[in-house]
């Protein structure tokens, strides 16, 4: 970790002086977002969120810092995490915080904790930043993968109990930090994240993922306000998912990797949504493209679509690219990367990376 | 292994790009105005957004990409048994 600077104010972040680089971007992106634009149009004497308290959990890049204005623009208050430890680009976020109005010696734009490359503790460090306002807590949560609503459950689930878990009995290194946390913000208050959920009047959620989560909580009577499902609009999970998916597969692999795509045999575990954007993508390219499936329907779909539908266990020796788009855990292990070719790419598009 | 494991396209890449995030933050911001302007009428549930305000995002980009939309006449409308304004299908219609 070498990125971050000072907390002088009230945020944290890489490096402002990258601000007036990424204003330029936002500015390029408010173009190329002309549903964000015309609400800011539309709702701008109305002030719909006025007094509304937002804390975001949501990748902070260009196009995030464009929604951030729009909310702040019809009256939001907004606080901002990336949901991610590598998705933060540093520009966005820089940016983000020192305003339209702002300069990096007196910014003036929203409170953002975030930077590229954060640590698992750094990461709900921030999280936890966003959820603490300076004189209470937020009344809305918005959210990409449930990762606030997270901590706001289960600090409330610990204060009730009056303890939190031995963090060294967590099952992934991931939950012992969200228990180390908690178990500090306990002896700090007792009633923390109680407060900060009764005060919160609803969440919305952007994946597949978080939305899953949230189910969840609803089926075991946890959930402790109001969601709406963000990801099954159709304009966003037909869309982001699948439009999305499609382009930034293969500029992430090309990116990271710089190998020829055109010719290789491609496997990609999960025909949904981003799996279908994801094949696309590759064939496009030129790939061989094989899919993998549990779904029967998923399957049938995407042998009508002319792609191979085999098992990992068939490919692992022959594939060239492995690309997991399930969200689902186990799909790649260890053990299956032994068996693969030398310089086999391997990488994931869902949401988590177990 | 690209970006050990985590979303690859946010990892080594910058994401989606800015004409689809519109689409989904669109839908975002309207989620908010809905949840906080009219909360008495939600319940610790899930949700999700009417379609009347999925296909009004959806509108919100066409002018973009140079779309002319066709109009139902009265007519048509009656005939397929869906409103002149939309909503144009129901809501367990996949797309
Ligand atoms: N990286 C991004 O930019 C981005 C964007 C949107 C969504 N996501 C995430 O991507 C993931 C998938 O989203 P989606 O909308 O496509 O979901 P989805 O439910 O439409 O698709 C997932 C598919 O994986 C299949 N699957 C599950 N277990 C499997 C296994 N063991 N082997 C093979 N296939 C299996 C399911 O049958 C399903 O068809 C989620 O975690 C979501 O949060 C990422």
């Amino acid at each position: 970790m070498t990125t971050t600077t000072a907390t002088t104010n009230d945020f944290k972040v890489a490096d402002l002086s990258l601000a007036a680089f990424g204003r330029k971007e936002i500015e390029l992106a408010e173009h190329e977002m002309p549903g964000l634009m015309s609400l800011r149009r539309k709702y701008a004497d109305e002030q719909p969120l006025r007094g509304a308290r937002v804390t975001g959990s949501l990748h902070m890049t260009i196009q995030t810092a464009v929604l951030i204005e729009t909310l702040t623009s019809l009256g939001a208050e907004v606080r901002w995490a990336s949901c991610n430890i590598f998705s933060t680009q540093d520009h966005a976020a820089a940016a983000a915080v020192v305003g339209p109005d702002g300069t990096p010696e007196d910014p003036k734009g929203v409170p953002v904790y975030a930077w590229k490359g954060e640590t698992l503790e750094e990461y709900w460090w921030c999280i936890e930043q966003t959820l603490v306002w300076p004189d209470g807590g937020p009344n809305m949560i918005l959210d990409d993968g449930g990762d606030a609503t997270l901590l706001v459950h289960k600090g409330t689930e610990y204060e009730r109990a009056g303890a939190v878990p031995d963090p060294a009995g967590a099952d992934s290194e991931e939950f012992r930090v969200i228990l180390t946390t908690l178990q500090r913000t306990l002896g700090e208050d007792g009633q923390r994240w109680t407060r900060i959920g009764q005060g919160i009047k609803g969440v919305t959620e952007e994946t597949t993922t978080g939305v899953h989560r949230l189910y969840e909580m609803v089926e075991n009577g946890e959930l402790l306000f109001p969601a709406i499902n963000v990801n099954d609009s159709v304009t966003k999970s037909k869309f982001d998912n699948l439009y999305g998916c499609r382009h930034s597969l293969i500029d992430g692999i090309n990116r990271a990797t710089d190998v020829m795509i055109g010719g290789k045999v491609a496997v990609i575990c999960g025909f949904g949504d981003v799996g279908k954007g994801c094949a696309e993508s590759l064939r496009g390219q030129g790939a061989r493209v094989i899919i993998t499936e549990i779904d029967p329907i998923c399957a049938l779909q995407a042998a009508m679509q002319g792609y191979e539908v085999k098992t990992l266990d068939e490919v692992l020796e022959t594939a060239d690219i492995f690309i997991t788009t399930t969200g689902n855990k186990d799909i790649i292990t260890a053990a299956d990367m032994e068996r693969m070719k030398h310089q086999a790419v391997v990488g994931n598009i869902g949401h988590f990376d177990n | 292994m690209l970006s050990e494991g985590r979303l690859l396209n946010l990892g080594n890449a910058t994401g989606h790009p800015s004409f689809v995030m519109s689409n989904s933050f669109s839908n975002q911001t309207i989620a908010q105005i809905e949840l906080f302007t009219k909360n008495d009428e939600y319940e610790k549930r899930v949700y999700v957004l009417p379609k009347h305000l999925d296909e009004k995002v959806a509108r919100l980009h066409l002018d973009a990409l140079g779309v002319k939309l066709t109009r139902l006449s009265p007519e048509q409308a009656a005939y397929i048994g869906v409103p002149v304004d939309g909503p144009f299908k129901p809501d367990h219609y996949r797309y």
